[in-house]
């Protein structure tokens, strides 16, 4: 019985995945389709590509902190991650339909914490991996902010020599197909790391690993199989929300803002921090933005962003809580 | 003419250098070297930013 409910739960975690790439993935693409660099089903095969190529390209630093840095291993159970989840995707799914680009991840380990204090109390979390995911809520769309606006700049200088604006945009139209695929390569190996992290912890949990094992590679291929198809589906909202509502790009801004979210997202996948490729994104967007003059950002759209940053966890945590709660009460 | 002592986009550099100052506080120590840099980013921008303006401005008066 054990079994049939983890591989249920394993199979709840990879649509989790699905619905990360369907919500998520689409942030790699909005400035390529925003640019009209490519036609938006192209720009989700390019992505999809990439996103599932990642896992040969970067490590699994991510997953383990999701795996033993979030909440107290001992704890961690069937239920405990069929809550995680529940809250998780709930939240992605009601982010998605009001169009706000909030963060799977956050999503993610907010489920995790919800269902961990309803399981055994506020203990259980672990301060450090909590701190520093929580840390880099705030740094990464920085970070994003700052490399876009002085990728930007420097490009504006170099190119500004070059008197011919026409021949500029279409040398950029071409690089922001590779700008695109870095930054999907980037989302690929942070944002599927999180599945394998949560499975991996599963795996811990139900006796099937050792505490010390690494991600298996099975649970690697299919978090990537399952975040590329999610990326081939598509959030056309969220799409339509990161690239023309919040500043509008050319080539050589959709160039300079997903190089600066890539840089970022290689960074905290090798160093091991989860962080939300939309954060990121969106800094970077806002940073192109803010180089021409500050009312090209729509502040607006912004702070509706902020606070779907700031709900994210509470809210997450609230339905697993809930759900765990529930669970409890049923088993 | 509304002038105003500092540009609007250096001062919200500024900000978000103090904020990254103040998110040391609960930063992991291996990760001070980020925060550190990003703070010092900021006001490095924010600085540009204030004298782009300063620079702009007067040659708008200028003309």
């Amino acid at each position: 019985m054990s079994d049939f409910l983890l591989v249920v739960v394993i199979a709840l975690a990879l649509i989790f995945d699905f619905v990360n790439g369907f919500h998520d993935a689409a942030n790699s693409i909005a400035t390529v389709v925003a640019t009209r660099v490519l036609t938006p089903f192209k720009a989700v095969l390019w992505a999809a590509f990439w996103n599932f190529i990642a896992f040969a390209v970067l490590g699994t630093e991510v997953a383990k902190t999701i795996a033993k840095g979030v909440i107290d291993q001992n704890i961690i159970s069937i239920g405990v991650i069929f809550a995680a989840l529940v809250g998780a995707v709930f939240w992605n799914l009601l982010t998605a339909w009001l169009g706000l680009p909030s963060s799977s991840s956050h999503a993610l380990i907010g489920g995790m914490v919800g269902a961990g204090i309803a399981k055994a109390g506020g203990h259980v979390i672990l301060l450090e991996g909590l701190k520093k995911t929580g840390v880099f809520i705030i740094y990464s769309p920085m970070i994003g902010l700052a490399l876009g606006l002085v990728l930007i700049i420097v490009i504006m200088w170099v190119f500004s020599a070059f008197k011919n604006i026409k021949m500029t945009n279409k040398v950029f139209r071409r690089m922001q197909l590779v700008s695109a695929a870095a930054f999907s390569l980037g989302h690929g190996a942070n944002d599927a790391q999180k599945t394998m992290g949560l499975i991996l912890a599963l795996l811990i949990g139900a006796g099937k690993l050792g505490p010390d094992a690494d991600v298996p590679l099975w649970v690697v291929l299919s978090a990537h199989t399952a975040i590329g198809l999610g990326t081939m589906f598509g959030g056309w909202k969220i799409v339509k929300t990161m690239g023309n509502k919040l500043t509008r790009l050319q080539p050589m801004g959709g160039f300079a803002a997903e190089t600066a979210a890539a840089v970022t997202l290689f960074f905290t996948s090798a160093k091991g921090i989860p962080v939300s490729t939309t954060h990121t994104i969106t800094g970077a967007i806002v940073g192109v933005g803010s180089a021409q003059r500050l009312s090209a950002v729509r502040w607006g759209v912004a702070r509706k962003v902020v606070w779907a940053w700031v709900l994210t966890i509470p809210g997450a945590a609230i339905v697993s809580g809930l759900t765990y709660a529930v669970v409890a009460a049923l088993s | 003419m509304k002038t105003s002592f500092i540009d609007r986009r250096a001062l919200i550099f500024y900000v978000f250098g103090i904020v990254a100052l103040v998110m040391l506080i609960p930063c992991p120590t291996d990760f001070h070297y980020v925060g550190e840099i990003v703070a010092t980013a900021y006001f490095v921008l924010g600085t540009f930013s204030w004298l782009d303006a300063i620079f702009r401005a007067r040659s708008g008066r200028r003309k």
